[in-house]
């Protein structure tokens, strides 16, 4: 432990990673489509050779995103995250090589949500939204039980009126 | 019972709209005046409709807006085919600013904007044109629970006219003069053609260095009066009072504001300081408030831009007993010197590809800009400096202009701090606080040593 404070000890779902790599390869997909349908516009038409050069550029870029994205980012993310919930804060932790650390005081907390995409309903997984004045963090992937207790918990705690 | 606003409102929305179409007009009577072409026909008789429409509508809505205070809430009924019906409860109402325009003054009226904390539109009322007497009975109003305290309100700063001259030279406004003869040039030179004229004068001039020499003096004292004069319009008259509760702030000449800020609202302050005003030994004030301020009069937030330093922190301490600005802070370690030198920086690294791939001829710009980047980095070390006690934090950031912010550990809304593998190695942490505000206010410092930054996360988690 690389600070003396206290840590978080919840971890997201392991099932995270499997969504991420499937909507990152999703994503990617339709960048590196969009890229080859330009390629073979601009081969037929022989557009300017700079948007040739700024085509490569950006296979380069989507690609080395892609192996990031697709294959290091997931793991690592979910084996980082962590997040805890007492009577006098919320606190989240995530990151590698960089490290986060973010604590919320339970006062300041103005409202709480969970919301899901198609992918993570397929999982039963939620984001758990939490709002204040100032910003909003989301705890990314939680199992849909732990999810809802958690809103549950953060609304009572915070003692403000569960939202959906 | 409800009252209307005073009926000069509607001479008010007239200058607005006059104001807006003097351009149109001016296009289409003056540089057409002697077309007769279809089109300038129809532009004129829009412009006429647009006016007479305009005005019907004005006379509407000043007849439709109406407000009353009954039961401690603040009713306003408008609209003219949709009503709508506001309530503000007089508790919410956080700030009041009172702002006197120069027509305002020439009709001897004034305006009143009242505010509460919450975001979005509807979080304030202006009523725009109402008596001075109309106003004081509506403060009154608002003021009713604490009517007593009133009298003890005390002045704490009253701005001299030396003061305002010194302010006047550190904001550099008689740069301000630049920009506009430039662009009164080019005005003319569009109208009348001038090209070859001014470009023989210009000739003339350059041939002439002893010419050249008087016409300088002459720019950079007609710069600096004008320089003077914008200052003293807007900052002439300045005072700072307060009582108990409530901060008054009150400025400008020919538009006057007043402006009212309840002490507990505020969410921290702010010192600023450019490289001017270093020099000169002035800061300026700012303070933070959580409650919603109209955007064109946003600086009045801006206690005084040009306070001598040490009248500044009394006045701060006087103003805010609660708070206390500690002068003797602590310096970062020499490791994050190391730590902002290594940090990679994409604005030069970007430049330098993008110089070696196009204008490979200017490659010292990579270097300058290199250098200024160092040098920003150094002087960002030597400026930085923090300092947390029992109830305060505050945070000194900046390269050329600094700025200090103290704030108290209630009004910290949420705190984050962060490490790369490298600060890790060096034993640092960035940490970064949000305080409330229009815009939500976040002041960041990097490369703390680890155990300071341990010490104000465990201060902060530890909140009673």
């Amino acid at each position: 432990m690389y600070m003396d404070i206290e840590e978080p000890e919840l971890h997201i779902s392991t099932s995270a990673v499997k969504v991420w790599r499937l909507s990152n390869t999703i994503g990617h997909g339709i960048g590196i489509f969009s890229i080859v349908v330009l390629l073979g516009l601009d081969y037929r038409f022989g557009w300017w050779s700079w948007i040739s050069w700024v085509l490569y550029g950006l296979t380069v870029i989507v690609v080395l995103s892609a192996i990031y994205s697709i294959f290091v980012e997931p793991p690592l993310l979910q084996w980082t995250w962590r997040y805890g919930v007492n009577e006098e804060y919320v606190q989240l932790k995530h990151g590698a090589l960089t490290r986060v650390h973010v604590l919320v005081p339970m006062t300041k907390v103005e409202y709480v949500k969970t919301n899901q995409g198609p992918l993570m309903r397929k999982f039963k997984l939620y984001n758990v939204e939490i709002g204040t004045m100032a910003s909003s963090h989301s705890i990314p992937a939680v199992p849909e039980k732990e999810a809802l207790a958690l809103r549950a918990q953060i609304a009572q705690l915070a003692k403000i009126k569960d939202e959906e | 019972m409800k009252k209307r606003l005073h009926p000069f409102r509607v001479v008010l929305s007239i200058v607005k709209i006059l104001k807006n179409l003097f351009f149109p007009a001016v296009f289409l009577f003056i540089f057409h005046s002697a077309s007769e072409a279809q089109w300038v026909m129809i532009g004129r008789i829009g412009l006429f409709l647009y006016i007479a429409v305009s005005l019907i509508v004005s006379i509407l809505t000043w007849w439709t807006y109406r407000y009353e205070f009954r039961e401690r809430t603040l009713h306003v009924y408008s609209g003219i085919l949709v009503k709508s019906e506001r309530n503000m409860p007089v508790e919410r109402i956080q700030n009041v600013q009172k702002h006197t325009s120069f027509l305002h003054k020439l009709l001897r009226m004034t305006s009143l904007t009242l505010e509460t904390g919450t975001g979005g539109d509807e979080a304030s009322v202006k009523l725009d044109m109402i008596t001075f007497s109309e106003a004081a009975r509506i403060e009154c109003l608002l003021n009713q629970d604490e009517e007593e305290k009133h009298d003890e309100r005390m002045v704490h700063f009253t701005v001299s006219r030396r003061e305002l001259i010194k302010a006047s030279f550190t904001s550099l406004s008689f740069f301000a003069i630049i920009p506009l003869l430039a662009s009164f040039y080019f005005t003319i030179d569009d109208f009348f053609k001038l090209n070859g004229v001014t470009k023989d004068v210009i000739d003339y001039v350059m041939g002439a260095l002893w010419v050249l020499a008087p016409i300088s003096v002459v720019l950079l004292i007609v710069g600096a009066a004008a320089g003077v004069i914008t200052t003293y319009l807007r900052y002439g008259n300045f005072e700072i009072a307060s009582d108990e509760e409530r901060i008054y702030l009150k400025k400008g000449v020919l538009n006057e504001s007043f402006f009212t800020i309840t002490k507990e609202k505020v969410q921290a302050v702010k010192l600023n300081q450019s490289l001017l005003k270093r020099w000169f030994g002035l800061v300026g004030v700012e303070l933070i408030s959580a409650g919603n301020v109209g955007e064109e009069e946003m600086e009045t937030n801006s206690l005084y831009p040009f306070l001598p330093v040490k009248q500044a922190y009394t006045i701060v301490e006087e103003l805010l007993p609660a708070y206390k600005i500690e002068t003797d802070m602590d310096q970062l370690p020499r490791a994050s010197l190391w730590m902002k030198l290594m940090r990679p920086s994409y604005v030069w690294l970007i430049t330098t590809v993008s110089l070696i791939w196009w204008k490979p001829q200017f490659w010292y710009v990579s270097l300058v800009l290199l250098v200024l980047i160092f040098l920003t980095r150094i002087l960002e070390f030597y400026n930085a400096r923090y300092k947390m006690s029992d109830t305060f934090l505050q945070l000194k950031t900046g390269a050329f202009t600094t700025v200090l912010l103290v704030t108290s550990r209630q009004k910290i809304q949420e705190i984050e701090v962060k490490h790369s593998l490298l600060q890790r190695k060096w034993q640092l942490v960035s940490i970064k606080i949000a305080n409330r505000g229009r815009p939500v206010h976040f002041s960041e410092m990097a490369d703390l040593p680890v155990e300071s930054a341990e010490n104000i996360y465990n201060w902060y988690a530890n909140r009673l």
